[in-house]
């Protein structure tokens, strides 16, 4: 029942984005005014026939969505998201933090365990599960990060990753509320992700985290996280950032994946 | 054996050996010979630390080639010790033309944003200006950021004219490239910041300014309009490898995509290799990216890529600003030069085409196509040789030759400077000039005896400890 209950409220949070982006964004069209001289510059003056671009051949059939979503996200990472990151880090010491971050890190560690057990990546699986172990024990339950300095370095491993591995494609690009950039089946793989980990309740934690006032212990990962990912909207620089963290966004899975 | 010349500067220059010399038509010749002659070069390229014969001097900065330098930078290990216990660095924004509407596509630049590292306590304040394209984060503001900081400055970083946020923020034209107008415009967003922000919360003793690269030749105009309208007094500005002639160096830089990339597959290739790096960077630092020249640079440091790769690079970190000022100056001046006149801008649209056909648009075209036809808007007569005239530090000869406020940082080997360029700064600047034997464009800026001399421009060095 408490399962239930949660993912009916995640799934109305998530239509109450959707719906909050489309009213935010507006649908005005982008289109010459008609009549309007054409450019000066034009493709066929940049490309010859037989050239491609990496860019134009992006899968991203839902354009439109995503760039809406891409832009409510960074509204929302912009007088929500990162407040909130700011105000945690500005109340709480450094060393409660870093506690904090370990704790989630080590908990949610055993994702990336199961990951790369289903990867048949032996090395990696034994060195993620001695880390979990080592930090369990002598890190205090996860408060402290002592594998690391034994050479026992982390590394997250998604359901996303598990499926490239086994050769499944991306499939079209996809940008998810507050998440951000994912695909299609890295989408699918965050869902199983969550639904193992809800299913699964390793510890009793989401058991006893959805009892507590305000969800508290949830929220509290949600900033943690969000204070720990030093990206910021429309920080980088270039009009395009859009189309730049499209294709960087393949490029990075593709390099998790091998990883 | 070549392996065991470790160190990231010999590995460069040592690397190349067994290619031109092992490899080559030596060895056809008598095998005895050539065993012989392998052998003492293999001797030469281990003695030698650079690997090579270069003239000796006492410089400790290594043995890079301009480009190589350029890239890959100081090695860590050569760096000045810049840590900082706490960088209690805070974001300010500013409104410069509230008048000017926010536009919908480009909501979150609604003012011009600058970081600024205050003291706690009475301090002399230093403003620094960012290098082409660049914000005022990146590898090389935040070297200016720490060392200044260290050395007792409020440090308060500027983007530079060139860059998206300033272009949308805070120029006036929204066509940077003119030394003068870009200058006012940072002057202006400068006192702005100090009336009615920064005057509220530091206690100041002197100001003064530092820019490098572009913004070393910004420093420079800055200093000559503070000359006329003395509202900061500065006491001294120092120009960290600035161009000459804008225009000039804009070429340069052009030239290294175009004359390395000559089909449309090898350039194919370089982007997705150049995509491949900065995707494992993003996955490295989930998710900071800047276009920034010098943050592609980054990127490259450990991966040794051949002279051609890196000229390359650092042409195409030059193609990706020139981009981004081709789009901007194009839409806010509305001068259907990519984009047509009148095009509504929406969130959702398509705009792939503009990206391609701006990404492969050098900056000469930018300077001929968008600068100069805006600026014979008001005054038709204008040539085009008049506005690069104005792009240029020969514009200010006069000042530069008189001032004793403004001094000059600069190395021998700038990939960025024209023949001659270095010479006439010696000339002009005379002994208010250091130029270092090497170090390519801004290479050797993190350098210990760099961050020293810097800091001793104006009178500062670093503590002895950690603060």
């Amino acid at each position: 029942m408490s399962i239930s209950n949660s993912k009916a409220c995640l799934r109305i949070l998530i239509l109450a984005m959707l719906a909050a982006t489309f009213i935010l964004s507006g649908c005005a069209a982008s289109k010459p005014k008609e009549g309007a001289e054409p450019a000066r510059r034009q493709l066929a003056d940049v490309m010859a026939p037989e050239d491609i671009s990496l860019v134009a051949e992006a899968n991203d059939p839902w354009e439109g969505f995503n760039r809406r979503m891409y832009n409510f996200n960074a509204r929302f990472d912009r007088y929500v998201f990162t407040p909130a990151a700011e105000g945690y880090k500005r109340v709480f010491p450094g060393f409660v933090r870093t506690s904090v971050n370990n704790f989630f890190t080590n908990l949610r560690s055993l994702l990336s365990i199961m990951n790369s057990a289903l990867q048949l990546r032996v090395g990696t699986t034994g060195r993620l599960t001695g880390r979990f172990l080592v930090n369990s024990t002598i890190g205090i339950g996860g408060l402290l990060d002592p594998a690391t300095e034994m050479g026992l370095y982390g590394q997250t491993e998604d359901f996303g990753q598990t499926l490239g591995r086994w050769g499944v494609g991306p499939g079209p690009y996809l940008v998810l509320p507050i998440l951000g950039p994912s695909s299609v089946r890295d989408a699918l793989g965050f869902g199983v992700d969550q639904f193992v980990w809800t299913t699964v309740d390793p510890f009793g934690y989401e058991s006893w985290a959805k009892d507590q006032p305000l969800w508290w212990p949830r929220l509290l990962f949600w900033v943690d996280t969000r204070a720990n990912i030093d990206f910021r909207y429309y920080e980088m620089g270039s009009i395009y950032e859009y189309l730049w963290i499209r294709q960087l966004y393949g490029e990075m899975r593709e390099f998790e994946i091998k990883r | 054996m070549l392996e065991a010349e470790s160190g990231p500067h010999s590995a460069w220059a040592v690397r190349r050996f067994p290619e031109r010399w092992v490899g080559g038509p030596q060895t056809t010749t008598f095998q005895g010979v050539n065993v012989n002659r392998i052998t003492a070069i293999l001797l030469i390229a281990l003695l030698l630390p650079g690997g090579a014969a270069w003239a000796e001097d006492d410089y400790g900065f290594p043995h890079l080639d301009a480009m190589a330098a350029t890239v890959i930078a100081t090695p860590t290990e050569l760096q000045a010790d810049l840590t900082l216990k706490r960088a209690p660095y805070r974001l300010f924004g500013i409104k410069i033309f509230p008048e000017r509407p926010v536009s919908k596509y480009i909501w979150y630049h609604d003012k011009l944003r600058y970081l600024v590292f205050p003291q706690r306590h009475k301090a002399p304040l230093i403003f620094l200006i960012a290098g082409t394209g660049s914000s005022y984060h990146g590898p090389h503001m935040t070297t200016l950021y720490k060392a200044f900081y260290k050395a007792g400055f409020h440090v308060v970083g500027l983007p530079s004219p060139t860059s998206f946020p300033f272009m949308v923020t805070a120029s006036t034209s929204q066509v940077p490239g003119l030394l003068d107008d870009d200058s006012r415009d940072l002057y202006r967003a400068m006192k702005m910041a100090w009336e009615q922000q920064l005057s509220k919360r530091l206690e100041v003793t002197d100001f003064y300014v530092t820019g490098y690269s572009l913004g070393g030749a910004q420093t420079a105009m800055v200093m000559k309009i503070d000359e006329e309208e003395k509202a900061f007094n500065f006491r001294k500005g120092l120009m960290i490898n600035p161009p000459v002639n804008l225009y000039n160096s804009a070429r340069i830089l052009d030239s290294f995509l175009r004359d390395n990339i000559t089909t449309g597959t090898e350039a194919m290739m370089f982007w997705e290799e150049l995509m491949r790096v900065m995707g494992e960077a993003y996955a490295n630092t989930r998710g900071v990216v800047n276009l920034g020249p010098d943050f592609l640079y980054e990127l490259y440091r450990d991966r040794q890529p051949s002279d051609e790769r890196l000229a390359t690079l650092i042409g195409l970190a030059f193609a990706i600003t020139a981009q981004n000022m081709v789009t901007v100056a194009d839409v806010k001046t509305q001068s259907g030069y990519i984009v047509p006149v009148g095009t509504t801008a929406s969130v959702t649209a398509d705009v792939t085409p503009y990206f391609i056909v701006s990404g492969r648009t050098p900056f000469r075209l930018y300077f001929r196509d968008l600068l100069v036809p805006f600026y014979r808007r008001t005054n038709p007569d204008v040539t085009e040789d008049e506005l690069i005239y104005r792009a240029s530090l020969n514009s200010i000869e006069d000042f530069l030759r008189t001032t004793d406020k403004v001094e000059l940082v600069h190395n021998v080997d700038d990939i960025i400077m024209d023949e001659g360029e270095i010479d006439w700064l010696v000339d002009v600047f005379g002994d208010r000039a250091k130029i270092w034997p090497r170090g390519g464009h801004c290479g050797n800026m993190a350098y210990k005896e760099n961050v020293d001399h810097m800091l001793a421009v104006f009178g500062a060095s670093l503590p002895g400890g950690d603060r």
